[in-house]
């Protein structure tokens, strides 16, 4: 079955239930924070990274169809088969056809939220092509049959314990709960398969206009082998990940994985400029570069929302969001969850299937202040819940309650009243109890109605000089 | 079946994207305020650091520790010959891959005079049979083009090197470095060297690591899982 953001409220209460999975959550993001803070904390020109980033992408999406076009004749001039593939199906019907014209019969893969939001995996097995997911989270996940639950940490709803008994139900192996001896199992499996396979399918972090080329950023060393040992690399990318120039690159590279996981540096930060060793009798013969659009040219079309196509996915904005750190990323029902996600998931997939995602946050403004490439995170998912809204696409509950708010509050005495007189009711209830509210309080506490009232505190604290 | 034209598949799609983003009107170009803004980090960035070689010696050195990498500093190809032994024997490894890099060639030459020590040459064999040796070999000793002091990262080019395999399928990778080739950061990187490098290459800071169970730290993912730079003087 797969998951749909139309279901959120059914996932957000499993994940409120669990236990182990808030822990996991809490924990992996408590230490990323504090470890992106530290970093930021001893670079003293960590806003300037961050306002150039911004220009950076601004500049890109701003003029994209030049800079892709740009790009496009560099890549080819460069060796690189550049697709178009304008929807997730031609994403799919591309690299399914490249398959099988050259016979293969294994993929690795290495991580890729691209390929994840086309169901690339799925179509390939489908094809009865064996597909494998190479990076040790996504490998996990994939042995687990689900989606990752954060961008750049895949498997971080699963304890050692879970990953212990996937890999001996599925795997076949002894169970053992040991990270070092559960990494040694997939090492020895995935090595195995790095030096079959018949083809490599990598996403890809930036594509840098100026020179043709792109740039696959990763820790495992897992993305270099799935593009190096394979004699075909197909790299997948979304048309939004360019920028402008190769020698823009560092600043990125200098917020990326500070951003992400707290490193100064990724381990490994390769960059693709065709099958340049091919003269040295190594490397894959043939490298494709698919430009994947997917609603991509039409989030553009909104000159305020486009921003959100500056995203680098970082994973910065969730690991800082409270709702997140409540909730895990499966309860947000697609590949992008979060922040971010809550903005591009309805303008992915539309107004009323990604009605509800904007509506989990809490406007706290957490995330803007940590996103390298300052996206006003808030702002946007203010703006989208004004298109849901407008859409027609909110519950009918909330519009009557809204509609009986806006009543009142259009009418200032009455509304004195009746935010008054609760207050006064209660009183009548047996001891310090609060007002019935039996559907509600099932899940939450319903506190007492302050007798005081928010207008009386808010006149005698400005009296005080407040 | 559709066209090819001087690489790009000329499909219906690419027309349409294109036309749907000019139509957003996210064509053209225009004088950017961008110019201003890079020219501002790199001044803070060099402000930060840069320094003599000595200064970014220290620096590498630091940055790569804390990557888990570890520094050691060699006068010359003789004493860089003698390290690499010691770390064979330490690692109980009877064979070293090497690259082609004239220095690697050398230091070969001096192990393998001393008889004890097998040596495989990575451009020696092709295609298949370079991988498969490649990967039966524990220890590897290759050249890098250039290092990054700032975050303590080795740089590869694949037109200087030729190959990757050793440098990332063995489990312990020894890099020779010259101090000389050391920068202060990875803007010097794209202003040293030209596109047909850069386009190329790969950056290495440590060894491979995961924390994807648990958050818990492992070195050795699916490359190596210890990484030597031998820095030379
Ligand atoms: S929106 Fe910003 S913080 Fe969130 S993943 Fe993207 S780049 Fe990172």
């Amino acid at each position: 079955m797969h998951p749909t953001p139309l279901k959120v409220k059914q996932y957000i209460k499993q994940a409120l239930h669990d236990d182990q999975l808030r822990a996991a959550v809490a924990k992996a993001t408590a230490t990323a924070v504090e470890k992106r803070q530290e970093r930021a904390n001893e670079t003293p020109y960590w806003e300037q990274l961050r306002e150039t980033a911004h220009a950076c992408k601004k500049e890109v999406i701003d003029h994209l169809a030049s800079y892709l076009e740009q790009f496009e004749k560099r890549c080819a001039g460069n060796g690189i088969v550049v697709h178009w593939a304008a929807d997730a199906a031609e994403g799919r019907e591309i690299i399914g056809r490249l398959a099988r014209e050259r016979g293969v019969k294994k993929i690795v893969k290495s991580k890729s939220l691209t390929t994840e939001e086309i169901g690339l995996n799925e179509a390939l097995i489908g094809a009865g092509i064996e597909t494998i997911e190479t990076d040790l989270g996504e490998y996990i996940v994939q042995l687990e049959g689900k989606i990752p639950s954060h961008l750049t940490m895949p498997a971080l709803h699963l304890s050692r314990r879970d990953v212990g008994r996937i890999f001996s139900e599925k795997l076949g192996v002894p169970y053992t709960d040991d990270p070092n001896e559960l990494l040694g199992i997939a090492r020895k499996n995935l090595r195995e398969h790095f030096l079959t396979a018949d083809m490599g399918i990598t996403g890809v972090n930036f594509g840098l206009a100026d020179a043709g080329s792109f740039c696959v950023i990763e820790n495992e060393a897992n993305a270099h082998l799935s593009l190096s040992l394979p004699p075909v690399h197909v790299a997948v990318m979304g048309i939004e990940k360019l920028i402008p120039s190769r020698k823009d690159l560092p600043v990125f590279l200098k917020l990326l994985a500070p951003s992400a996981t707290g490193q100064r540096s990724s381990s490994y930060v390769n960059i693709i400029g065709g099958p340049s060793r091919t003269p040295f009798k190594e490397g894959p013969k043939e490298v494709h570069l698919v430009l994947l659009d997917n609603g991509r040219s039409r989030i553009v079309q909104d000159a305020v929302l486009r921003e959100s196509l500056y995203c680098i996915r970082c994973g910065a904005c969730l690991n800082t969001c409270p709702v997140y750190q409540q909730i895990g990323g499966h309860a947000y029902g697609w590949v992008y969850m979060g922040p971010i996600g809550s903005i591009l998931i309805p303008q992915y997939l539309g107004e009323d299937e990604g009605r509800y995602p904007p509506f989990m946050c809490s406007l706290c403004v957490a995330c803007r202040d940590n996103c390298p490439v300052q996206i006003d995170l808030p702002g946007h998912l203010l703006a989208m819940r004004n298109r849901v809204v407008e859409a027609g696409k909110s519950l009918p509950a909330e519009k009557a309650g809204m509609r009986l708010w806006a009543f009142f509050a259009a009418r200032p005495l009455l509304y004195r009243f009746v935010t008054w007189f609760p207050g006064k009711l209660q009183l009548l209830l047996p001891g310090k109890t609060a007002f019935p509210a039996p559907g509600y309080m099932k899940e939450r506490a319903l506190g007492r109605f302050d007798s005081k009232g928010f207008r009386r505190r808010f006149y005698t604290h400005q009296k005080q000089g407040g | 079946m559709t066209p090819e034209e001087n690489g790009t598949v000329m499909s219906r799609s690419r027309r349409s994207v294109l036309d749907a983003l000019a139509a957003a009107g996210a064509g053209g170009t225009e004088p950017s305020a961008l110019d201003g803004k890079r020219s501002g980090v790199l001044r803070a960035v060099r402000h930060d650091f840069s320094g003599n070689t000595a200064v970014l010696a220290r620096r590498f050195a630091a940055e790569l520790a804390a990557a888990d990498g570890e520094t050691i500093a060699v006068k010359d190809l003789k004493a860089a010959a003698d390290t690499v032994r010691n770390i064979l024997k330490e690692e109980g490894a009877p064979t070293l891959a090497l690259t082609d890099e004239k220095e690697c060639r050398s230091i070969g030459a001096m192990l393998e005079k001393s008889g004890d020590i097998d040596l495989w040459r990575a451009d020696t064999a092709e295609g298949e049979q370079r991988k498969a040796r490649a990967a039966g070999i524990r220890v590897s000793l290759v050249k890098a083009a250039c290092g990054i002091a700032d975050i303590g990262s080795v740089g590869f080019f694949y037109a200087d090197s030729g190959t990757s395999y050793p440098h990332f399928l063995s489990e312990t990778v020894i890099v020779l470095l010259p101090s000389e080739d050391l920068l202060p950061d990875q803007f010097a990187l794209f202003e040293t060297y030209p596109e047909s490098k850069t386009n190329n290459m790969v950056m290495v800071n440590g060894p491979s690591r995961t924390a994807d169970i648990e958050k818990v730290l492992i070195l050795g993912a699916h490359g190596p899982r210890r990484l030597v730079v031998l820095l030379l003087d």
